[in-house]
């Protein structure tokens, strides 16, 4: 095998690059309204709440110990519906949204303190902490969605700036800014990795091993926050069970981005990429009337084999790479 | 890698260019009206799909069904969205929730489609139209005198619905508790909503309101996915006759327990005729003709009233199906 | 209560100390403080026919979390029974329909769940992508495959080809509840004195050691996955003699639920530490709570929060428990 396709093959971003090339042309063919520059360009706003959810999901995976926040979702609805009933108590909007997106992070490092401190398993800790958010959403709100949010507040989810929906240009890419130069300049970026691999590890190394895991999973929370107030501005309403189904979907991305769910290992480029390529299955094959039946069956057939061309590609330059040897 | 990177590029272009001409040539004659369900693969949005179709057929127009798979608000904004761009004439929606539909309601209306609501309506969005299958409060009023009239105005009554966050489900149990106030004897004991509307969960829901309340004599299921349970629960701890069950079920959901005896009436409309309204309405919406005070539709016996004030075009008052008419129907 | 293997021979087996550090004994304390404060509060819970009604509801998810006792000691999880339970319900539906008997009906359940899971143990095992991201993926397709096959209708009104499941023996337990006792003891006997079910045990407690000792770590994963496969078609068969219809949204709760029950039994999530009678344990202290949280007159939406409340509580009153004895 030619040297440089197996680079393009073994290297995940690369592999998802251009999965995301690939799949506009197939789904060009598959509706001529895929292709247009408003479509890609508007396709993307389907994408946002997805991306921050998934980039926080990375991040506590990466932290190892089986990592994972199941949580997500709720901390979605729940941060989203305390924001709107804050307004309606008399709080200004934007004051709201930041209690709201600080609150998402508190329920985080609550989530952490449980896993980080008490030692409890991730995903049976945020499991827990799902379905007591997500059921307190419902009742404080006794079910009923609540509006009522001044005009201007629709900006950040409907508004756009040259064509690019505001909730991607100025929420999902600066955050997703901020991460990548958290993660590659920063001791705090070196350290999410190095306790991801291990804890012993980490800790002879000197890192806060606790700490650093508790406040990965308050950044998870934080971007959940983040998330309800950019689904609260789009939608003009706090759903109590806005946030459902979340979770799964944000694993799903960061997995098919490349994060092992063993730690220690993963991209937040690469989640991006992976959230790109389901919202653009999902847009193609609406475009396309395909019955969401079928995108469901899509994205699982999308997930497993993206994961097993790439372990194929990774284990067959391993061996390429022992032969040279 | 350089010349493998600029290949795709003007492949892009050249792609773009061409999809933006297709869509120029692409004249369709035919108006092209969608419907989005509240969530696929229920009997009785599956009903109002083979109405559509049936309308399309007669009428000459294409019709399209596109729906989730789960009931989600956010999903039927990016379904909506997607029409938008394919450039639908006219698109229906079955609304999930009344507030988060709006801005894209607006946003189709912009775009010079005909936008209307069916079978679930949101009154303070830009909709042209709300196709009703009869009003809310005669949905609720209905079903609670129906139960009364079985249980002889009195007894205690228990209520299993689907989420908690379904806006139509909950006007209809809004409309109940309003009504029971006109029978003294008769009271609501407890509301419980089921996840998903899961069956499974309405079996457990129900057998427990019937342990805890060992005298409850109604039981009201009121998302359709609920009723199976509901009435299987009924069944399975022998109070057949003992607990009366009923709710909005399609006869082909609610027939077998009907038979039975387990319901004795279901309290619905036909899905199918609302489905084939539907399309009617979006045809002449998107024709930009406006409906009279009385519409005569070609393939609907009844006439169609149309309230000008809340612009709604009322399909006709509630079915009520019983073990004397569950065969005739179909749906 | 001393099924499990820890592979932890200093403990004496009946002291005080082992009982307590024995996770199933204090989620059997729990279980009897539930009974206890519902029966006490609430009138009705402590009836017979309500709590038959509570293990006939728990059987699908008994059976279903005792394979994924097997899977998660193993240090995986599936989270495909859901869909792969929906599935073979509306198979055994159909069958059922076209008059078939019971005994083509259960075979057929067994070989679609059994080829279900091993397709779910191959993708793992050789495919190397991790047991959540698998069943994840396939739960999908086989989501999709429910629409698909009930094609925006139900299943209702089955004729009685499996009701003989739900006669009452004695006049008060149900037929279905032997399900339970049965897969069980099977699974007791299983993980106990067979070399696959030890097997599971050595993979999960360290999988590179096991591989070094001669197991097939492989062949192992493939068949605890074939293994939850067909316990998920036994399930789907007394879901079908219980409820007579079969819906789109069928089994949609199954898999967190069957998660939630095995921890709460005691089963380690990262693997190598888990024993069946806790999961048993675990599933009816679930049931139970949602039983007795309606009977106490807690408002439906509530119900959900009470449950995750005692997910936590019950994992981190084992994690100070041992912690306790550590030092």
């Amino acid at each position: 095998m030619n040297s440089s396709i197996a680079k393009i093959f073994t290297n995940r971003s690369t592999f998802l690059g251009l999965l995301v090339v690939v799949l506009g042309f197939g789904l060009s063919f598959l509706s001529p309204y895929f292709l247009s520059i408003s479509n890609l360009l508007e396709m993307t706003q389907f994408g946002a709440v997805l991306a921050l959810l998934g980039l926080g999901q990375t991040l506590v995976i990466i932290g190892g110990r089986g990592g994972i926040d199941l949580s997500v979702g709720a901390v979605l609805s729940f941060s989203g519906v305390l924001m709107a009933l804050l307004y309606h108590a008399g709080v200004n909007i934007w004051p709201a949204a930041i209690i709201a997106i600080f609150i998402g992070g508190l329920l985080g490092c609550l989530n952490g303190f449980f896993v980080a401190v008490l030692n409890m398993p991730p995903l049976i800790v945020t499991l827990g902490t799902a379905y007591i958010f997500s059921s307190i959403s419902l009742v404080i709100t006794n079910g009923v969605p609540v509006s009522g949010f001044p005009a201007g507040f629709d900006f950040i989810g409907q508004g756009k700036i040259m064509g690019i929906p505001a909730q991607v240009l100025l929420i999902v890419i600066p955050v997703f800014m901020v991460m990548l130069w958290v993660i590659n300049k920063t001791t705090f970026g070196r350290w999410i990795y190095m306790v991801g691999v291990g804890d012993t590890a980490a800790r002879l190394a000197g890192i806060h091993v606790k700490k650093v895991r508790v406040m990965l999973y308050g950044i998870s929370g934080l971007l959940a926050g983040l998330g309800a107030v950019v689904m609260s501005s789009w939608l003009m309403a706090a759903k109590p069970d806005i946030g459902t189904g979340y979770d799964m979907q944000s694993i799903t991305v960061a997995v098919l981005g490349g994060t092992s769910m063993m730690g220690g290992e993963g991209s937040v480029s690469g989640t991006l990429l992976a959230v790109l390529i389901i919202t653009m299955i999902y847009n193609g094959m609406q475009l396309a009337n395909i019955t969401s039946v079928w995108q469901l069956a899509v994205m699982g057939i999308v997930l497993l084999c993206s994961i097993i061309a790439n372990n194929i590609f990774e284990s067959r330059s391993r061996q390429t790479v022992k032969k040279s040897k | 890698m350089k010349k493998f990177g600029l290949l795709i590029a003007i492949l892009l272009v050249m792609v773009i260019i061409g999809t933006q001409l297709m869509g120029c040539f692409a004249a369709n004659e035919k108006l092209k009206i969608a419907f989005i369900p509240q969530l696929i693969g229920i009997p009785y949005f599956t009903a109002m799909e083979q109405g559509g179709k049936d309308a399309a057929k007669q009428f000459g127009v294409e019709f399209d069904y596109v729906g989730a798979t789960t009931a989600s608000a956010p999903e039927q904004v990016r379904i909506m969205d997607s029409l938008i761009t394919q450039k639908y004439d006219a698109i229906s929606v079955s609304v999930l929730d009344s507030v988060s539909i709006n801005p894209i309601i607006e946003k189709a209306k912009k775009a010079g489609i005909a936008v209307f609501t069916s079978d679930s309506d949101s009154p303070n969005s830009e909709r042209q139209a709300y196709v009703a299958q009869a009003l809310d409060r005669d949905l609720g009023y209905t079903l609670l005198d129906t139960l009364a009239k079985q249980l002889k105005n009195q007894g205690k009554i228990g209520i299993v619905s689907g989420e908690s966050t379904a806006t139509n489900l909950n006007a209809w149990i809004g409309y109940m508790k309003e009504r029971i106030k006109k029978y003294p004897k008769m009271s609501i004991v407890d509301v419980r909503f089921t996840t998903g509307g899961s069956s499974e969960d309405a079996f457990r829901q129900a057998q427990q309101l019937m342990v805890r309340y060992p005298d409850l004599k109604g039981l009201v299921a009121v998302a359709s996915s609920t009723i199976p349970g509901v009435a299987r629960a009924v069944e399975s701890t022998n109070k057949i006759g003992k607990v009366k069950v009923i709710g909005y079920g399609s006869p082909n959901t609610v027939r077998p327990f009907v038979k039975k005896g387990i319901m004795e009436a279901s309290i619905l409309w036909n899905p199918r005729e609302l489905g084939y309204l539907t399309v009617w309405a979006g045809m002449k919406l998107a024709k930009g003709e406006s409906f009279s005070e009385t519409n005569k539709v070609p393939g609907l016996a009844q006439e169609i009233k149309y309230f000008p004030d809340q612009k709604i075009l009322l399909l006709g008052s509630p079915l009520v199906i019983t073990k004397g008419n569950v065969d005739t129907f179909d749906f | 209560m001393t099924v499990s293997h820890d592979f932890n021979p200093g403990t004496k087996p009946f002291s005080m100390g082992y009982l307590l550090k024995r996770r199933e004994f204090i989620v059997f304390l729990l279980l009897i403080l539930e009974m206890a404060v519902f029966g006490i509060l609430t009138t009705g819970f402590l009836r017979i026919d309500n709590l038959m009604t509570i293990f006939q509801n728990s059987v699908d998810l008994a059976v279903i979390a005792a394979g994924m006792t097997l899977i998660m000691i193993m240090g995986g999880i599936d989270i495909s029974v859901g869909s792969l339970l929906g599935v073979i319900a509306i198979v055994v539906g159909w069958m059922i329909q076209a008059d078939l008997g019971a005994v083509p009906i259960i075979l057929a359940a067994l070989s679609i769940g059994a080829l279900g899971g091993t397709v779910n143990g191959l993708i793992v095992a050789y495919g190397k992508v991790p047991a959540i991201i698998a069943t994840l993926g396939t739960s999908n397709i086989l989501r999709a495959l429910i629409f698909g096959m009930l094609g925006g209708v139900w299943i209702t009104g089955l004729p009685p080809t499996v009701e003989f499941l739900n006669i009452r023996i004695f006049g008060w337990l149900p037929a279905v509840t032997l399900i339970i006792v049965i897969v069980y003891v099977i699974f007791w006997y299983f993980t106990k004195y067979i070399r696959l079910g030890r097997a599971i045990y050595a993979v999960g407690n360290n999988a590179e050691a096991s591989y070094l000792s001669g197991i097939n770590v492989g062949h192992v994963t493939v068949a605890a996955h074939a293994i939850i496969g067909a316990l998920t078609g036994i399930a789907a068969i007394s879901y079908i003699a219980r409820m007579g219809s079969v819906e789109m949204s069928v089994g949609l709760m199954l898999p967190l639920q069957a998660i939630a029950a095995t921890v709460i039994g005691g089963t380690s999530v990262t693997g190598g530490r888990g024993s069946v009678i806790g999961t048993l344990i675990g599933v009816l202290f679930i049931n139970i709570l949602q039983n007795g949280i309606l009977l106490l007159g807690v408002p439906s939406m509530m119900e959900w929060a009470i449950v995750g409340f005692f997910i936590i509580i019950s994992v981190s009153f084992d994690m100070l428990g041992t912690k306790k004895i550590i030092h």
